[in-house]
This record gives C-alpha cells, structure tokens and sequence, in this order.
C-alpha cells in the first residue's frame, strides 16, 4: 500500500503553489491587484494557474508513474 | 421575481426526467449482485468513470451557486472553483491508490484494512453517514430553488420530486445506472457551458441606455406623479413618487439635488407588494426589473462586439459595473421592507477576493477576520478526498492505473467547467437578466437572455445535475449502513441477495430523511452549507486516511478517537458559528460562542493531534505484513 513516491513530491509542489495564493490573498492584496501580463490581475492569473497546473500536474503522473 | 412557465420549458424538463430514468433502467438491468450494486463490478471504463467524477462533483452548488455569487460578487465565487478543484490533487495523489488496493466497496473497508476492528468500522461508518446527509441538505434545497422558478410549484414539492425520482434510480440499479446519469449529467453540463460561454464572447459587452444607478435631478423625479409622504420613509432621506400605474418608486437622496432608483420588496402585509403592488404581471401588480449591466467601458465605449477570452476579462478589468446591495428596513407595523439599491464597482474591484459577504474578512487588517478566509480555503482542499460519495467511485474501475486515469479525466473536465463558471458568471453579472432577490437563478437567467430553449435545456441539465449528485449520495450512505453497520459491525450473516435487498430499502429511508430535511431548511444559503460540509468531511476523515497511510505507529483506537473527535468538534463548531445563530435559529450573531464560523483551521489539526496522542498511548499496532 505504498504510493509512489513521485505522487508526494508533486503533491508538495501543488501544496506550495496552493499556499502561495492563500497568502498573497490574505496578506498582499496590492499583489493581487497587479496587472502584469496581458491586462489580467494576478489574482485571475494566479487563480488559473492554480486549475492549469492541477491538470497538468496529474497527466504528468499519469506518464511518468507505473 | 415572477417566472412565467413556458410549455416549452416544461416539456423539456420532463423529456430529460424521462429519459434519464429509462436509460438507467435500462443500463442498470444486468447488476444482481452485492458487488454490481455498490460497485458496478469494477468494470466501469477509466473514461466513462472521469466524466462521472464530474456529474458527481459538479453538484447544484457548483453549478446554481457558484455561477450566482461570481455573478452578485465577482472574484469570490471563482475562490470556490479553485478550492474545489484543488482538493482534487489531494485526491489522485494522496489517498486515492492506497484506497483502491486496501478497499472493496466503501471508505470503512479500507481505513480498517489492517486492523480487523469493529470500532473503526462503526466510527467510519457513522462519518460516512453524518457528511452525506450534511451535503445532502443543500442539493435538497437546491432542487426545491429550481423547482419553484421553472415549472412553479412550491418549494416542498421540488424537493418531494428529486427525493422520489433518485430514490428509484438507486432502487432500480445501484451504481451502474448512478454511474451512467452521472456521466450523460457531466458531459452535458460542460458541453452546454462551452456553448454559453461562445453566446457571452460574441455578444461581448454592452452599456445599456438607461440605468438605475445613473442619479436624476430631484425636480426632474418629482414631475413623474404623485409625491407621496409616509412616516416610515423619512423625507430627509427618501423621495416616493406614485406613478399613474399605481407603482411607488423610491429613490434614496443624494447630495446636490439628486437621487437614485431602488426597487422595494415589502412582506408582512399579506401578498409580497414590489414598490407598493402586489407582485405580479398584468394590471394592478408589478414585478422586479431584471438588473444587471456594465456602466462604463474603458474608453467611453458604447459596446465592444464579440470578445475573445483574454480580452473579455481585460476589458471586464478595465469596466465599472453596476451592481446591487440589499438593506432590510422594519416598517411601523412591523412589515419589513428590504430596499436593493444600485451601486457602481470598478471590474478591478470586483476581480480582487473579498466583495461579498463570505470572504469580506480578507479585506479586514484583524488577523481573526482572515482565519476565517484561510479556515475555508483549507477545507475546501483537504474536503474533496474525504467525501464518501466521491471516495466510492473509485471502487469502479478495475486497477490503479484506470484510477490515475480517470481522475485525470475527472480533472480536466472539472477544472474546464471551473473556469467556464467565471465566465458565466461575470456574463450573467453584465447581462440584464439577473433576479436581484435570488442568486440561485443567476445561470438559468443568462440562458435565457439568449434564449428560450437555452434556458429550458439548462434548467434541465441543472436539475438532472441534483439527481445525479444526490443519486450518488444516497449510494453511499446506503453502503455505509449495509455494509459496514449491519455486516461488519453487527455481524449479520447477510446473502448478497439479501445484502442488496436491505440496501434498497435503507436508500429508501435514506432518501425519505433527505426529503424532510430538504423541505426543512428551505431558507439556508446553499453554497455556504457545501462549505460546512467539506468542513465536517475534512475534519472527520482526512487525518486517518492520511496518517494510516504514513505512520507505522497508528493504532486503531487513534483512528476511532480522530474520527469522532473530528466529527464532533466540526459540527459544534459549525451549530455554535454566528452563521448558524443568525440563519438557522434567529438568535443574535454576537452571542455565538466561536470566533468564526469555518472551523476547518481548527478541528482538522486537532484530528491530526488527538490521532497521535491515542496511538502513542496505545500499545502498537502487530505488524501484519511482516
């Protein structure tokens, strides 16, 4: 009943991302506000980098895991 | 407002009902055994088995309020979509394999999987039971807030008929069938917000002519009708006309001689009267005007034509919005009179956390008011791998490796619709539809500010959207009973004849509980109530899964204690919130006894503690393996 330990290390890194947001939202709101790429504010950015980077964490596992 | 019932409407409802029904008879005709009841053999395809995670998941929460508070509050809806989506990567990576090779068919089987224990079966069991009918509650309620617009029956009659069509689909075929509605619900549901999401781009946006958040001169107001003078709308404050229709218009008085429109809904006086008439079409009653609209574009542009998807939400940035606040007012004889006045947001504003009621804590400088922002982000991620009615579905498919795939499938088809909801959402919020008394109808109404049948055909999928999550619901507390209480607990020496048998009749009495409670809490928020019970799932399953899985040192009288303890501490936290004070027994909000009301941040850590404090004063587990 092992899982493979891969599938911890790109939870940890999703977790991070994850927490990131989290604290930018509570404690930088002006980061949030920032218009950096393409006249989106982060938190829309950041928001769909969060639903991206689960898709593309879990096809990732599915090549690379067996 | 008044929905008047199209026969279209009606009848597309009923043929999606029907069909629905009859496909899972129909799918579901060859499941005889224990097995094929609860677990459909194991022999669902990973595809098929993906898109159901996503009829299971997207329940009428996701759908009707999410859609509805990005529409009334912007960014805030969006912080459910992420959460609940993330919760999916605690899933795939952290629960779901270990789960699939210890169980056989429910969460109970697998959690006792090394130590043979009557209690851990009993604990898990009862868990199981708690955060299903806890998350049934809100689909309930939200069959009843669909029902009543689309084909106008009372509350308690939609929710009579979600409860006595699911309790036949789980009766007539178990998981198979629950599985294949599932499936056509989710494939549907993302398919149709693709195509509404194309109707919102091409349409772009528009600034209509003439808007009630623009103030008039008070003279200009005053040569409409009748000025009308009432002690209970003070004048120093207030400017009533009557028009010739009989309709009062209140405007709130600005600085500089002007004013600006509401819209009134007053109850206690017998019929709800909107601005002083009873509501209604025709003579002599009035209705609520639809609101919702941009009020400046970037540029002074008057429209911009079709949008692409980047440029939709820059220029959406870039906007100010028209948006509506609600006030309660208590009249002399003790009606009460709630006045939605227009107000003007910038887009920016309103894609930043923190502009509805939930999340305005984020916005505060207290520490206090942010644990509570934090407390729900985190039950929603670590919620999603400990529900029941998902945590089942992954006893469907065959191995590991149809698991991997198909919650990659579940994925990609959830977190498509999550994004497709922001859209929706802030289309609906610029689309002059929105019922400004109802944030449920936000995602039916933009369907229908394109088209009739549009609305007809999304009001189904919404309402099939219930019947599949509550189908799946049903399923699994059936399972928990049956299975883990009377099986394994109980030591009832069942047939699987007879072990199916009393699952059909405890999704029965199971589905009759979640009818009386659906009719019973008609007046609680949806969403919100979907945010307790991930709070509940979290606390009560997520640190014995995930300690089982990772510490050799876990006795099963750890287990048994986190789970209770979990289970309890949630659900006092959650009854003595000043959300529950205020919504659920109309006491004072200042009198709970909790700082705030997601106890997440709290109960799951103390799940984790009281776990390890256990087993170290336990004798250690024998190691079986070995």
């Amino acid at each position: 009943m092992h899982t493979p330990r891969i599938a911890l290390w790109l939870f940890g890194a999703y977790l991070l991302v994850y927490v990131g947001f989290m604290a930018l939202a509570a404690f930088a709101p002006g980061v949030m506000a920032a218009t950096p790429l393409a006249g989106l504010p982060v938190s829309i950015l950041y928001g769909l980098l969060l639903i991206g980077l689960a898709f593309v964490l879990a096809a990732l596992y599915v090549r690379v895991a067996r | 407002m008044v929905y008047v019932t199209s026969p279209l409407a009606v009848g597309v409802f009923v043929a999606f009902v029907l069909g629905v029904l009859l496909l899972s008879w129909w799918l579901g005709r060859g499941a005889q055994s224990a097995s094929g009841y609860y677990a459909a053999h194991g022999q669902i395809h990973w595809f098929v088995n993906g898109i159901a995670f996503a009829g299971d998941y997207l329940s009428a929460a996701s759908f009707l309020g999410i859609c509805g508070m990005i529409a009334f509050y912007g960014y805030d809806g969006f912080l459910y979509s992420i959460g609940y989506l993330a919760g999916w990567i605690v899933a795939l990576f952290v629960v779901a394999e270990p789960l699939k090779r210890m169980g056989k068919f429910t969460f109970a089987d697998a959690l006792d999987a090394r130590f043979h224990s009557r209690g851990i079966k009993l604990a898990a069991a009862l868990s199981t039971l708690v955060v299903s009918l806890f998350y049934l509650i809100p689909q309930m309620v939200g069959a009843g807030v669909l029902i009543k617009p689309l084909l106008g029956f009372s509350h308690a009659a939609g929710v009579l008929i979600v409860g006595v069509v699911v309790t036949i689909i789980v009766v007539t075929a178990g998981m198979v069938s629950t599985t294949w509605v599932q499936f056509i619900k989710g494939g549907l549901l993302v398919a149709f917000c693709l195509l509404l999401t194309g109707l919102i781009l091409r349409r772009g946006f528009e600034v209509p002519p003439h808007l009630p958040v623009t103030p008039l001169a008070t003279d200009v107001i005053e040569r409409q009708g009748r000025v009308v003078v009432d002690p209970d709308w003070p004048s120093d404050a207030w400017l009533q006309v009557q028009l010739p229709s009989g309709v009062i218009h209140s405007y709130r008085r600005l600085p500089g001689g002007l004013a600006r429109l509401t819209q009134v809904v007053t109850t206690g006086r017998g019929p709800v009267l909107v601005d002083g008439l009873p509501q209604g079409t025709g003579a002599n009653a009035h209705d609520l005007t639809p609101v919702g609209a941009v009020a400046a574009l970037p540029g002074g542009a008057r429209a911009t034509g079709s949008l692409g998807p980047i440029a939709f939400l820059r220029t959406f940035n870039a906007s100010t919005i028209e948006t509506w606040t609600s006030e309660r007012r208590v009249l002399k004889d003790g009606a009460v009179a709630t006045v939605h006045t227009p107000r003007t947001q910038t887009g920016a504003d309103l894609l930043q956390p923190g502009a509805s009621p939930t999340f305005k804590g984020v916005r505060s400088s207290a520490l206090f008011d942010k644990l509570d922002f934090l407390s729900l982000m985190l039950a929603l991620f670590a919620g999603t791998a400990s529900l029941p009615h998902i945590l089942i579905r992954y006893y469907t498919v065959r191995d590991v490796m149809a698991v991997r795939k198909s919650t990659v499938t579940g994925i990609g088809a959830i977190g498509l619709f999550y994004v497709l909801t922001l859209y929706l959402g802030l289309g609906a919020m610029t689309s002059g539809a929105l019922d400004v008394t109802n944030t449920n109808m936000a995602a039916p109404l933009l369907a229908r500010s394109f088209s009739e049948p549009l609305f007809a055909v999304i009001s189904a999928i919404a309402f099939t959207t219930v019947l599949g999550t509550v189908s799946g619901l049903i399923l699994a507390a059936s399972g928990a009973v049956v299975h883990d209480l009377l099986t394994n607990v109980w030591r009832m020496d069942l047939t699987d004849d007879a072990k199916v048998r009393a699952g059909k009749w405890v999704a029965v009495a199971v589905g009759i509980v979640a009818m009386l409670l659906g009719i019973a809490f008609e007046n609680l928020n949806v969403s919100f109530l979907v945010g307790w019970a991930f709070n509940v799932a979290a606390s009560a399953n997520l640190p014995s899964l995930v300690m089982l899985l990772f510490w050799k040192r876990t006795t099963k009288q750890g287990i048994v204690a986190a789970i209770i303890v979990g289970m309890v501490s949630s659900l006092a936290w959650i009854l003595s919130s000043a959300q529950a004070f205020k919504d659920v027994y109309g006491w004072a909000p200042e009198t709970a006894p909790v700082p705030f009301s997601q106890p997440g941040i709290v109960t799951i850590p103390l799940g984790f503690l009281v776990l390890i404090v256990v087993s170290l004063l336990t004798p250690k587990p024998v190691d079986r393996s070995a």
